[in-house]
């Protein structure tokens, strides 16, 4: 018989958290869990459903820091972030995923504790150096680098009874730069991604690449940092010329042939948001 | 647990499985199987009802998601015995083949024009892109969108 | 033509809109079980026990039956005319205790509901013996998986037709080669049935979706030795079938069930059960060899082909052999051979699909077509001018005159539309351009049937009655797919009757009253049925004027019908509503205004299709955009030719996904793909808006109004114009379909540019 909390404030689901054992589900958006659930027939000793906690849902932007809750939907991250330039990737990623039913329900943290491979929240998290507020039972809380919360296995390294509450951004650290993501699929909507590029820049006034970071999800296991890529951008114009060149930098870091060929087009697309 | 909700403004009451689908909730708890389900894993929208407005997959939200939210189906878009207007573009667009994914893509569409009252076809096979239709290439579908956003005044 | 040619929603839109019409999933009655399945876990070998005791255990679990505790009801899932028309082996059970792929039946849960009848079946433990299985044509082709030395080739057979030309030998000979993956229907409605049995009548009643109710009847009473009449079978409204509904896997077991079980039975497949444990589309591979003269035209042809049939062989020895006399509907091909060979696999079994193998052959020809027209310097339009079939030929296959044949038409208006030189030379230009897109402009034909004639002895019987309001009740076995036959039918009886479409009551196949029918299939309806309809519409007709004309004591030949009411030719005052006509009948005639049709063609025009595609590849990530596309079709007369429109986009969206990315692979293990996140449809947004131009002066001389088909030729240029048209932008000769991002890379990368 499963015991069912749903609670509607952080106080609450600080309390609720002491009850999990490794035998509980923890229901975010469900556009992943359910799934499992019914693959597996599970049935939980808890199911902790944090649909109802409001404050995991806020969103705050303000000039120095993006505050997102866990429970933000994609749909939400996408509206909140669209059209700023230094979280553009977060809006793109999160306008990318699934379709838009998925998106209205699929959560921020549900994508990333899912850990999935193939998840494209995790490399623009990492790419914006996002920081992952996690509580635990009895309301305890830690922060760490959202770095750390995938356990290279696709699962995560949370402990039982600990859920991701909310994501922090320092943008102040991030004045000037411009992030964009750009997804590879099956097909060009509705789909997961099979390279799943993200690209930060920080651009001059000439528009050359003073710094660069790329991050990469869909390869590996856990989203990988690119260093030849960036290597590459350093100095130049985000000019799609480079693309065959940026392209050449998956090799060794993937078995696919197919995703090792089709890379330069992902960075070609990629650079082409870049240009103004 | 006990869950309270609306559906179609009217409040429901239930006894229920936490993890039961809304899906399974509407179609046999309240007889109501204007919802299809069409693949049990959020990628055909045969399924798909408005939660609060939002387009959402009825086969992948479970009892424990919906305390006191407001779902909209396809039942509740006619009113007094007359189709929404949707409902009738749909009809008279030569929208409607073999139907079944018909009632989610209505619902898919009505989510569209509550924020977006004037979509172009690009923003409209955006929209329906979660919704599948194996009989027709859409093109009937996004005139019939097209066309009740006309009369629904949203274009200028 | 008052209502013909018109364009009218499908009959039954408004409850599909609103929700209310009940498909068979839908369908609920008192003390109902729901069915849940235990599918085979292992591609080939042995049950050797069932263990169900946790299973009976959970409450609401009503019984569990398998192999060990029911009778062995043995059927042929193919079979829909009784055996002397058909005849097949008892080639499965209902539960399989030699299973033959991962999906096969082994047992069935019934329960109170279908949760609980899908976590009692994942309880139900099976054990297995292994066999050694073959997943794919060169496994099988080794024959490991065959048992007591049986051969793997279950079927080999050379057919020729026509006659070898005088200069064959100077002809140029052209070969190509071409694989294909197979195909999941995906029609939007899962696999569902409903079936009830009453213990002291005798009766079992079966409700589904299906494309021959007087099939499944057949099958059903002949399994569990009833009399046909006892066994009812009911035809729900289809949430699309596209082929995947004409064979049976649901109907058996819930018949057996039903009767073991004495209440209502309800089974639905979930998308993944219909994936892998009903049927797929062949894969198949082979060789097309043309034998061509200088100047374009065809001296010969020679295929080859492999054919993969799954786990059992079901239709498979028609499926290789009957699209092949389909070249003979839209080509001149003096002399052709085809050599076929069918194989059986672990896998889910082959069947019937949306052109049942035409779309295939077709993949074959218009690439031989499009190779030849390379070769020979001649531009593909021209080629296939020089090469298609006009009115007054001859099919020399079946030895039918093609009629008013209107290919030439449909290439030359289609290609004036499509502007195919322009976009010919614009590719050419943009190609040379880009460095990593390339566009591509293809176009292909084919040619289809419209009956089962000459195959079988093709007819339909139609019955129409006036109630005394003058109403009509018509009686006619229709299995619409959600194609819109019903609304044809009633169109056409309309526009007989003079009256509205609304003032028609029509409905669908029911064993126990509408007359005896083969089924939906080789796009018989129309042209058959529809003929049929059109018919008893005449009969009625002329059954009013016989009463009034005794009501007015007037010549029948000077009375005619108009709006609802009979007129007289000399007087238009004089006017008789059908009600008073009825009524009048009825009391003086001791009879109700009846008419009954029966109708059997002798003919069997050619119907074809000629479509243009216009495709970008990003030969970067090997992703391919349909920029844009035209379908022409030669009809006839198109009933209601805004749903021919809609179906044949319909059949373009088909047809490029099969072109671009659907396949059904096989895990290892034997598992058949069995989800749409991995199985790739075409959605809204890949889609340009398809064009769709109906020819409609080249009638058919026995369909309804002229009428010739278009659901099964809709679909079968598709995939062949949408690869012919990524090979002109690639300048390749890409063999494997669908030609998905994988395979355009790789060959990309192999090329070197």
């Amino acid at each position: 018989m499963t015991a069912t909390y749903i609670p509607k404030t952080l106080e609450e689901l600080g309390e609720n958290l002491t009850h999990l054992t490794p035998n509980s589900l923890v229901l975010a958006g469900g556009t992943d869990l359910v799934l499992h659930i019914r693959a597996k027939h599970l049935q939980p000793d808890v199911l902790l459903c944090l649909s109802d906690v409001e404050a995991m849902r806020e969103i705050t932007i303000t000039p120095d820091h993006a505050v997102i809750g866990a429970m933000a939907t994609m749909r939400q991250v996408e509206d909140a972030c669209q059209g700023l330039e230094d979280l553009q990737s977060l809006a793109d990623a999160a306008g990318g995923v699934g379709s838009p039913q998925i998106r209205n329900k699929g959560t921020i943290g549900g994508n990333v504790a899912n850990a999935s491979a193939a998840g494209d929240l995790p490399p623009v998290l990492w790419l914006l150096n996002a920081q992952a507020d996690i509580m635990g039972p009895g309301g305890v809380c830690r922060s760490i680098p959202v770095r750390e919360l995938p356990d290279g296995s696709q699962g995560n390294t949370l402990a039982v009874g600990e859920v991701v509450v909310r994501f922090t951004i320092d943008r102040a650290s991030l004045r000037g730069w411009r992030s964009v993501f750009v997804k590879l699929g099956h097909r060009s909507q509705v789909t997961i991604s099979r390279i799943g590029m993200s690209m930060a820049l920080l651009q001059d006034e000439a528009g050359v690449i003073q710094d660069a970071r790329v991050i990469v999800g869909a390869i590996k296991p856990v989203p990988f940092r690119l260093p030849a890529a960036e290597d590459i951008l350093r100095g130049n114009l985000p000019d799609p010329a480079l693309a065959p060149a940026l392209g050449e930098t998956f090799k060794g870091n993937t078995r696919r042939t197919y995703k090792e060929a089709a890379a330069k087009g992902v960075f070609e697309d990629t650079l082409l948001r870049f240009r103004r | 647990m006990r869950l309270s909700f609306f559906v179609n403004e009217e409040p429901v009451t239930l006894d229920t499985d936490p993890q039961r689908r809304l899906l399974d909730i509407l179609r046999e708890d309240l007889g109501l199987t204007g919802t299809k389900e069409g693949c049990s894993e959020g990628e055909c929208g045969a399924c798909t009802v408005l939660m609060d407005g939002l387009a959402v997959h009825s086969c992948l939200t479970l009892a424990a998601q919906l305390q006191g939210r407001h779902v909209t189906t396809i039942e509740g878009l006619e009113k007094n015995g007359e189709l929404d207007i949707l409902q009738r573009c749909f009809v008279e667009e030569i929208a409607i083949q073999c139907g079944f994914c018909t009632t989610g893509m209505i619902m898919s569409a009505k989510a569209l024009l509550l924020k977006n009252p004037d979509p172009s076809p690009e923003e409209i096979r955006t929209a329906l892109s979660g919704n599948l239709c194996r009989c027709s290439g859409y093109v009937q579908i996004v005139n019939a969108v097209s066309r009740a956003a006309h009369e629904m005044g949203g274009a200028q | 033509m008052k209502l013909v040619g018109t364009q009218q929603p499908i009959h039954d839109a408004r409850g599909k809109a609103s929700g209310r019409l009940r498909y068979a999933c839908d369908l609920t009655y008192p003390g109902m079980a729901h069915l849940a399945m235990v599918f085979s876990a292992i591609p080939h070998g042995y049950v050797t026990s069932i263990d169900a005791s946790e299973a009976l255990a959970m409450d609401g679990v009503y019984a569990v039956l398998h192999a060990f505790n029911t009778p062995e009801y043995r059927f042929n899932h193919y079979r829909t005319q009784f055996q002397s028309a058909q005849d097949l082996p008892l080639e499965e059970c209902v539960f399989q205790r030699y299973v033959r792929f991962t999906g096969d039946r082994v047992a069935v849960v019934a329960a109170r509901d279908e949760e609980t009848a899908r976590r009692a079946a994942a309880l139900v433990k099976v054990e297995y013996e292994k066999l050694p299985c073959a997943l794919d044509f060169d496994q099988a082709l080794s024959g490991i998986h065959c048992l007591d030395g049986k051969s793997p080739i279950e079927d080999e057979g050379t057919m020729t037709v026509g006659t070898p030309q005088p200069d064959e030998a100077e002809g140029i000979q052209i070969t190509v080669h071409n694989e294909l993956s197979r195909l999941h229907h995906a029609a939007m409605e899962t696999h569902a049935c409903v079936a009830d049995y009453d213990p002291d009548e005798d009766e079992l009643t079966i409700r589904s979706p299906s494309q021959a109710v007087f099939g499944i009847r057949t099958v059903v009473a002949d399994m569990l030795s009833m009399p046909y009449n006892r066994v009812r079978v009911v035809k729900t409204t289809m949430g699309g079938s596209f082929g995947g509904k004409q064979e049976w896997m649901l109907e058996p077991v819930c018949a057996v069930a039903a009767k073991i079980l004495k209440r209502p039975v309800k089974l639905v497949y979930d998308r993944a059960e219909t994936m892998r444990s009903t049927y797929c589309r062949a894969a198949m591979r082979g060789d097309l060899r043309g034998t061509f003269r200088k100047d374009g035209t065809l001296l010969r042809l020679d295929l080859d082909i492999l054919l993969d049939a799954g786990a059992y062989v079901g239709n498979s020895l028609d499926y290789v052999r009957a699209p092949f006399g389909k070249f003979f509907r839209c080509y001149r091909v003096p002399c052709a051979t085809l050599h076929s060979r069918v194989v059986s696999t672990n896998t889910t079994p082959s069947g019937a699909f949306r052109s049942w193998g035409v779309a295939e052959y077709y993949v074959f020809m218009e690439h031989l077509l499009n190779k030849a027209s390379e070769v020979l310097g001649i531009d593909p339009v021209e080629l296939r001018l020089k090469n298609v079939l006009l009115p007054g030929e001859m099919d020399i296959k079946m030895g039918l005159p093609v009629e008013e044949a209107r290919t030439r038409e449909c290439l030359l208006q289609g290609a004036a539309h499509f502007q195919w030189e322009e976009k010919r030379r614009e590719d050419a230009r943009f190609n040379a351009s880009s460095h990593r897109y390339k566009r591509g402009t293809a176009v292909a034909c084919a040619g289809h049937t419209n009956t089962y004639y000459t195959r079988f002895n093709d007819f339909a019987g139609v019955e129409a009655r006036m109630c005394d309001d003058g109403t009509v009740q018509a009686n006619v076995s229709i299995h619409d797919h959600g194609c819109g036959t019903v609304q044809a039918f009633k169109m056409i009886l309309a526009e007989e009757l003079e009256l509205p479409t609304d003032l028609i009551r029509m409905k669908e196949a029911d064993t126990a009253c509408t007359p005896y029918d083969y089924g939906c299939f080789s796009s018989r309806s129309t042209f058959v049925v529809g003929r049929a309809v059109q018919e008893c519409g005449k009969n009625l007709r002329r059954e009013i004027c016989r009463s009034a004309a005794q009501m007015l004591h007037v010549p029948e030949d000077q009375l005619y019908l108009q709006e609802g009411t009979v007129r007289w030719q000399n007087n238009d005052q004089v006017s008789l509503t059908y009600e008073q006509v009825s009524q009048w009948t009825i009391l003086n005639l001791r009879k109700e205004l009846f008419a009954d049709s029966r109708y059997h063609n002798m003919s069997n025009p050619t119907v074809t299709g000629t479509h243009f595609a216009r495709v970008e590849v990003d030969t970067w990530t090997g992703l391919t955009k349909v920029l844009d596309y035209l379908a022409v079709h030669d009809v006839g007369q198109a009933i209601n030719p805004a749903m021919c429109i809609a179906q044949t986009q319909g059949a373009v969206q088909m047809g490029c996904g099969a072109a671009l990315r659907e396949q059904m692979t096989i895990s290892p293990d034997g598992r058949s793909v069995n989800s749409l996140a991995k199985y790739h449809l075409m959605n809204a947004p890949d889609l340009p808006d398809i064009q769709v131009e109906l020819i409609q002066d080249g009638p058919s001389q026995e369909g309804p109004f002229g009428a010739k088909s278009i659901g099964e030729v809709g679909m079968a240029p598709v995939a062949a114009a949408v690869a012919g048209a990524v090979n002109q932008a690639l300048d390749a000769d890409l063999q494997v379909i669908p030609m998905d991002p994988d395979r355009i890379v790789e060959y990309i990368t192999k090329r070197g540019y």
